[in-house]
């Protein structure tokens, strides 16, 4: 990369980090001169820290249980999906048999299977998991399955003439041409984890930062539910980042760069 | 007529299409000797591919038989006694220059310690000693393909089939491919049969050119390219080099010629 490529890229940084300056010390001076009440709609940013840092302990305790049902509900979900577009693509038939289940099952709005799973297996981690793994499986499967299925013809054809048996064929050509389609994927599936977890925590749970959001709404405490949702954000953001970093790790040095016209 | 290495008796290949049957190739019989090089030209879409194809195990001919050293090509494909390049080098993106070479080996289960000479002395016989550790991406088209070249010859295979190995290519670095080619295949001494749609590669190239007809396609000639050996590309100004060509290239063109007469008509 030439000097004045990143220099390009360090101003562009660098640019986005002022404009997100910008945009909190408008809203920063806006809360004040607007509404400089004890507990305001729209609490200034400053008011945010102070208030995280305050309630670091409770926040803590709040994100736990979330913590844990959007990674196992992630891990879950992912592991699983994987698995089933494997079988998809190696049996042509359990596609056919499984796809309009899985299309009926995905087009099952979550907020309405939330009560039956607490019905179902009570108000414990399993129902959260299990609707952070729903909104995990349907990213993750489409990249795998469309990942599994980009190797080129004639490099299907080149694993035949040299007599390559299937699971070869699999583990040299479809699961290594499937992979940036797979994190594709899991990038989707990251916050969307995070979200199935918060939202599946409002109905019929005592704990998480899903319940502590309901909590904080029926007590009109604003900066909770506003601490709540940053909590929520910087969650999603970290299971995106996450899942980049490991992509990096995985294929990034061996990816061809993108091109500026991608 | 079963004694050369690559025999085709009274081959033809129908593919099922939405408008009936399409015949792709019709009763080809020919013998290619063991070290020969042989090309088969014809008209895009003509189904010279086909017959490579048939060769490598990767279709089925219809009716007739294909034998390579006496067996089938399915045989000849599970000993891996077959060698190909594509017109697209589809090299494994994510692998280096290296590994995309040691891949044959790889799935015939040969160890990598004993195979580092090997995969070291085929870098330098194609010219990429230089280049072990490059990825795919980072390699111009006659470098990728080279590397298909090397791949194709790893597991030192009987037949090496050339499915328009450099069609893609712009026309000088195609030429020194070529001649870098020819240097390869008489150093393995192995029997290559290339696909071509172009008559001074197929000349350049080969001990006898196979022209092939619009589909579906028939052999209408076979012409002796009686150039010495080694090939330069010199050789591609020389008298001799343009008669061979006007020659193959009356076969090809005869029957389009045949057309428009009767259109003109």
């Amino acid at each position: 990369m030439s000097a004045r490529a990143i220099r390009s890229e360090t101003s562009s940084r660098m640019r986005s980090l002022a404009a997100v300056l910008l945009v909190l010390a408008v809203w920063e001076g806006a809360a004040r001169l607007f509404s400089p009440g004890l507990n305001p709609i729209i609490p200034p940013p400053t008011l945010l820290v102070t208030y995280v840092a305050d309630h670091l302990g409770l926040l803590f305790v709040v994100m736990r249980p979330t913590v844990i049902e959007a990674v196992a509900g992630f891990a879950i979900g992912s592991a699983i999906s994987i698995v089933m577009a494997a079988l998809f693509v190696r049996f042509r038939g359990v596609e056919a048999a499984m796809s309009n289940t899985l299309v009926l099952i995905h087009s099952l709005p979550m907020l309405a299977i939330i009560p039956l799973l607490v019905i179902w297996f009570g108000i414990g981690y399993t129902p959260k998991i299990i609707i952070a793994a729903l909104a995990t499986f349907f990213p993750v499967l489409n990249g795998a399955l469309r990942g599994l299925r980009s190797a080129d013809r004639s490099t299907l054809e080149l694993m035949h003439l040299l007599d390559a048996s299937g699971l070869q064929t699999l583990f040299k050509v479809r699961i290594p041409a499937s992979l940036p389609y797979i994190f594709a994927g899991l990038k989707i599936a990251a916050p969307q984890a995070v979200l199935g977890a918060t939202v599946a925590e409002w109905i019929g749970s005592r704990e998480g930062l899903g319940s502590q959001i309901l909590m904080a709404l029926l007590n009109y405490d604003v900066p909770l539910l506003w601490a709540c949702m940053v909590l929520c954000a910087m969650m999603a953001a970290t299971g995106f980042c996450t899942i980049l970093a490991v992509e990096y790790i995985v294929i990034g040095r061996r990816a061809e760069p993108v091109k500026a016209e991608d | 007529m079963q004694n050369g290495e690559i025999e085709l008796v009274g081959v033809s290949k129908t593919f099922p299409s939405p408008s009936g049957a399409l015949r792709a190739v019709e009763q080809v019989d020919c013998s290619i000797s063991k070290g020969e090089f042989v090309a088969l030209i014809g008209p895009s879409g003509c189904g010279k591919s086909t017959v490579l194809r048939m060769l490598g195990d990767l279709d089925h001919p219809t009716t007739g038989s294909v034998t390579i050293a006496g067996q089938p090509p399915a045989e000849m494909r599970r000993r891996r006694r077959i060698g190909m390049v594509f017109q697209d080098a589809n090299l494994l993106p994510w692998r280096t220059v290296r590994e995309n070479i040691a891949l044959p080996l790889e799935v015939a289960g040969k160890s990598a310690s004993g195979t580092a000479r090997k995969i070291d002395d085929l870098l330098n016989l194609v010219g990429l000693a230089d280049f072990p550790d490059a990825l795919p991406w980072q390699l111009s088209g006659g470098m990728r393909q080279r590397v298909a070249i090397a791949r194709a010859l790893v597991l030192n295979p009987e037949v090496l089939l050339l499915d328009e190995p450099f069609g893609a290519l712009d026309e000088i670095t195609r030429n020194r491919l070529n001649i870098d080619l020819l240097k390869i295949w008489t150093e393995v001494g192995i029997t290559a049969v290339l696909v071509t749609h172009s008559l001074s590669e197929a000349v350049l190239m080969s001990d006898r050119i196979f022209v092939m007809s619009p589909r579906p396609a028939v052999i209408t000639a076979t012409i002796p390219v009686g150039l010495a050996r080694p090939r330069n590309a010199a050789m591609q100004r020389s008298q001799e080099f343009f008669d061979i060509v006007a020659q193959t290239g009356e076969a090809l063109y005869r029957p389009f010629e045949t057309d428009d007469n009767e259109a003109a008509a």
